[in-house]
C-alpha cells in the first residue's frame, strides 16, 4: 500500500490539499446550482461505492443490491423526517440502521454461497426491496416517491444551501474514505483480503470467515445507507426508480471502473461516471448506448481499473533496500532450550471409506524444533497436513495443543476453550 | 376447477417461455461457466427483428422467423468476439460486468431506434384458440408449448446422439480434455453462443405477442430465467425446463390468489428461499469448494 517512496510522501499532503480545497471552494466561490447537484450525487454516491470497495474490492464478495441499500438509507431519512418528525441526524441513523441489518442478514447468506449464486441472491434482494418501496403505499408513497424532504440543522447553523450542504456531503466523505483506506491495513481487512484471495487458506490459518464477510456486507451497506440518506437531504425528493436494479448496476460499474481495492480509485470512478453522461450528452438519446459500450472496453482494456491504470503509470513500488539478505538459522535454538510441547497427536487415523490413508500417526511438535514430514507417493502426508488445518475430520485420534484455537481442534470437537479450568490448553479424543 | 385448470395452462406457457432462455443461460454456463447477463435481450432483440421483419419490411410470418433466428445467430457470435472471448481468460467478474455492459449497449441502441413506447406483435395463427372444457387454450399459448417441448426434444437428440452435440459436451465438461481430443474448443463455445442466441431470440419471438415488444422485455425476462435456472440446478439442463415451468405456475397462481402488484416477488422469494435451503436446485449437483 505504502512504498515509503518520496513519491508517496508528496501524494498525501496533495491529495488533503485538494480535498480541503474541494470543501472550501464552493462556499466562497459561487457554483451554478446545476453543478452543485452533480457534485452532491457524486459525492453521495461515492460513500456507497466505497461500501462497494469494502465488500468487492476487499473481501471479494459480489454484491448487486447496493442501490438497494443506498435507498434503505434514503427512505429512512424520508420517512424519518418527514413521516415521524425525527430530527435530520436520528432519522439518517435510522436509515444507516436499517440497511446495515439488511446487509448483515444478506451476508449471513456467504455461508452457503459464493460467486453467481451470490449475485443472484443480492438481485433478488434488490428487486424484492424496490418492489416493496413501489407497492407498500401507505409508508413509502408508492411510486410519487416523497417530497419536501428537509435538509438538517446541525451544531447550530443551517446546511439550507447547497454549497454549505455539499461542504457537509463531502467532509462526510473524505471520512468515510479515510476509514475504508484505513481499514485496508486492520486486521479485519487484512482478513477480508484473505478471504478474497483464498478463502480454504483464510480459513486455515485461522480468519473466521464466515464472520469476516458477513462484517463486509453490514460496513458496506451500512456506508450505503449513508450516502443514500445524505443523498435525499440533498435532493429533497425520491422515488422507487431511483434505486433501482439498474443503478445497482452502477453503482458496480463504478467501483470496477475506478479500481475496486483502492479507495482512491472508488472515489474517481464514481465522479467519471456521474460526469461521463454529461460529456455524452451531445449524443442524446444514444448516450446510455455508449455508456455501455464503454463499460465493456474498460473490461477488456482496463482490468484493473482506472486506478491501476494509473499506479502503473507511476511506476512499480520502488523497493526499500534491505542490504544484504540475513541468513536465518533453522529452527530456535534458544526457545528448542526452553523446551515444551506445542502440538501432540496419538493414534491419529483417517479413513475415505475402505482406503486408510493414515493409521495411527504419533508426532510431537515441539518448541523451536524443526520437524518433518516425509513419505512416498501417496504415503498420506497431504491427508495428514489437511487433518491438521481441520479441512478433513479424523476418522480417531487424540490430540492435544497449546492453542486451544488451532483450526483441527475446533473440527475434532474439543471442549470449548474456557468452558473448564483448561482454558489456554484442551484436549480431545474421538473414539 | 376450471379457473385452477385455466391459471394451470397459462403459468404452464408462460414457464416455457423461461424455461427457453434459461435454457440459453445454462448451455453458455455450461460451455464458458460465465453467467450471462444479456440473455434476455437476446430475447427483446428476436422480438424486435420480428417487428422489422414482418412490420416494416412486410415479410411472411414465417420468412420473418427464418430471417429473424438468422440474424440472432449472427448476433451470438458477434457476442462472443466483442464480449466474451477477449476476456476468457479472466475471473467471472469481469465477465459478468461485461455481459451487463453489452445489456446496456444492446437496450439502448434499439432505444434510440425504436423509442419507449411499446411495439405490438401480432400472433402467428389468425384463430385466437379453443375452449375445452371451460378453459381457453389460447393458440399463441398452445404454440410456445409446443415448440418448447419440440425443442427440447431435438436438443436431446442434438447433444446425446450427433458428434458435434457431443462435442460442444465435451467441450462443457473440461475444455483442456477436450482440446487434448482434438477437439475446438473455440469453435465449440462460439456455436454455444450462436446457439443460445437462437434460443433466446426464439423465446422473444414466441413471447411477443402476448406481452408488448419493448425494451423492458428482455430484462423482465431474464431475471426470472436465471432464477428458474438456479432453482432448477444451474448448470443443469433438464434443471432449466422443470425450473422455468414450476416458476411459471407458481408466479401465475400466486398474482391469482394472493397478491397481484407483487407478482414478481414470488419468484424472488422462491429463489431465495431455494438459494439458502438448496443452493444446488432440485436436479444440480452440490455446491462445494475443492480443497
Amino acid at each position: 500500500m505504502t512504498t515509503g517512496s518520496s513519491k508517496a510522501a508528496l501524494a498525501v499532503p496533495l491529495l488533503l490539499a485538494a480535498a480541503a480545497a474541494s470543501v472550501i471552494l464552493p462556499l466562497v466561490h459561487p457554483v451554478n446550482g446545476y453543478l452543485l447537484n452533480l457534485f452532491m450525487q457524486a459525492a453521495t454516491y461515492a460513500m456507497a461505492v466505497l461500501g462497494l470497495t469494502v465488500v468487492l474490492g476487499y473481501a471479494g464478495q459480489i454484491s448487486i443490491a447496493q442501490a438497494g441499500f443506498f435507498g434503505l438509507g434514503a427512505y429512512g431519512l424520508a420517512i424519518g423526517t418527514t413521516v415521524l418528525h425525527l430530527p435530520f441526524i436520528v432519522a439518517l441513523l435510522l436509515g444507516v440502521c436499517v440497511a446495515g441489518l439488511l446487509g448483515a442478514v444478506l451476508g449471513a447468506s456467504t455461508l452457503k454461497l459464493g460467486g453467481h449464486y451470490l449475485a443472484m441472491v443480492t438481485i433478488s434482494f434488490q428487486q424484492i426491496l424496490t418492489l416493496v418501496l413501489t407497492n407498500w403505499i401507505s409508508l413509502t408513497n408508492g411510486p410519487d416517491g416523497i417530497r419536501n424532504i428537509p435538509r438538517p440543522s446541525l451544531f447550530g447553523i443551517s446546511w439550507q444551501d447547497s454549497d454549505r450542504y455539499l461542504a457537509l456531503c463531502l467532509v462526510v466523505l473524505y471520512g468515510v474514505g479515510a476509514f475504508v483506506w484505513w481499514l485496508k491495513g486492520t486486521k479485519l481487512g487484512l482478513g477480508m483480503q484473505a478471504v478474497r484471495d483464498n478463502e480454504l487458506a483464510a480459513e486455515v490459518v485461522g480468519v473466521d470467515t464466515y464472520r469476516v464477510k458477513v462484517t463486509a456486507f453490514c460496513l458496506s451497506a451500512l456506508l450505503g445507507g449513508l450516502g443514500g440518506g445524505l443523498f435525499a437531504g440533498g435532493f429533497g425528493y425520491i422515488s422507487p426508480d431511483q434505486f433501482s436494479f439498474g443503478e445497482s448496476v452502477v453503482f458496480l460499474t463504478m467501483v470496477l471502473l475506478g479500481g475496486a481495492d483502492a479507495a482512491v480509485g472508488s472515489a474517481v470512478g464514481t465522479a467519471l461516471l456521474i460526469l461521463l453522461p454529461e460529456w455524452l450528452r451531445f449524443l442524446k438519446g444514444a448516450y446510455l448506448a455508449v455508456y455501455g459500450l464503454a463499460v465493456i472496453l474498460i473490461m477488456v482494456f482496463m482490468p484493473t481499473g482506472l486506478w491501476g491504470v494509473l499506479s502503473r503509470l507511476a511506476g512499480p513500488p520502488r523497493l526499500r533496500d534491505r542490504g544484504a539478505p540475513e541468513v536465518l538459522t533453522l529452527g530456535d535454538p534458544e526457545a528448542a532450550a526452553k523446551g515444551g510441547l506445542l502440538l501432540e497427536i496419538k493414534g491419529l487415523a483417517k479413513h475415505f471409506g475402505g482406503l486408510k490413508a493414515l493409521d495411527g500417526v504419533d508426532i510431537s511438535v515441539e518448541r523451536g524444533k524443526v520437524h518433518a514430514l516425509i513419505g512416498p507417493n501417496g504415503s498420506g502426508k497431504t491427508t495428514m497436513l489437511n487433518v491438521l488445518s481441520g479441512i478433513y475430520r479424523p476418522t480417531r485420534g487424540r490430540c492435544w495443543s497449546m492453542a486451544s484455537r488451532s483450526p483441527a481442534c475446533r473440527l475434532m470437537n474439543w471442549p470449548p476453550p474456557g468452558s473448564g479450568a483448561r482454558s489456554r490448553t484442551s484436549g480431545c479424543s474421538i473414539a | 376447477m376450471a379457473i385452477f385448470l385455466q391459471l394451470l395452462f397459462t403459468g404452464i406457457g408462460i414457464g416455457a417461455v423461461y424455461s427457453l432462455v434459461a435454457l440459453g443461460f445454462v448451455l453458455i454456463y455450461r460451455a464458458t461457466n460465465v453467467v450471462n447477463f444479456a440473455q434476455g435481450e437476446f430475447a427483446m432483440l428476436g422480438a424486435y427483428l420480428m417487428v422489422v421483419t414482418t412490420q416494416d419490411l412486410g415479410l411472411p410470418y414465417w420468412a420473418a422467423i427464418l430471417i429473424s433466428l438468422a440474424a440472432m445467430g449472427v448476433i451470438g457470435a458477434l457476442f462472443n468476439l466483442g464480449v466474451y472471448y477477449p476476456l476468457r481468460h479472466r475471473s467471472f467478474l469481469p465477465v459478468v460486468i461485461s455481459t451487463i455492459g453489452a445489456s446496456i449497449l444492446l437496450t439502448n441502441s434499439v432505444l434510440v431506434g425504436y423509442g419507449p413506447a411499446p411495439e405490438s406483435l401480432a400472433g402467428m395463427f389468425d384463430f385466437p384458440g379453443f375452449q375445452i372444457a371451460g378453459v381457453f387454450l389460447d393458440s399463441q399459448y398452445l404454440l410456445i408449448i409446443g415448440v418448447t417441448i419440440l425443442l427440447v426434444a431435438f436438443q436431446y437428440f442434438f447433444f446425446e446422439h450427433t458428434l458435434l452435440g457431443k462435442k460442444m459436451q465435451a467441450t462443457s465438461q473440461d475444455k483442456e480434455m477436450a482440446s487434448l481430443l482434438g477437439i475446438p474448443v473455440a469453435r465449440m463455445i462460439m456455436l454455444t453462443f450462436i446457439y443460445s442466441a437462437i434460443l433466446g431470440g426464439l423465446a422473444g419471438i414466441l413471447v411477443a405477442p402476448i406481452l408488448f415488444v419493448s425494451v423492458g422485455l428482455g430484462s423482465q425476462v431474464a431475471l426470472k430465467a436465471f432464477a428458474a435456472s438456479i432453482i432448477g440446478g444451474f448448470g443443469d439442463v433438464t434443471g432449466a425446463i422443470v425450473g422455468g415451468l414450476s416458476l411459471g405456475i407458481i408466479e401465475t397462481f400466486g398474482a391469482a390468489y394472493i397478491s397481484v402488484p407483487y407478482k414478481d416477488a414470488f419468484a424472488f422469494l422462491v429463489l431465495f428461499g431455494f438459494l439458502l435451503i438448496r443452493p444446488q436446485g432440485i436436479f444440480g449437483e452440490k455446491v462445494a469448494q475443492k480443497a
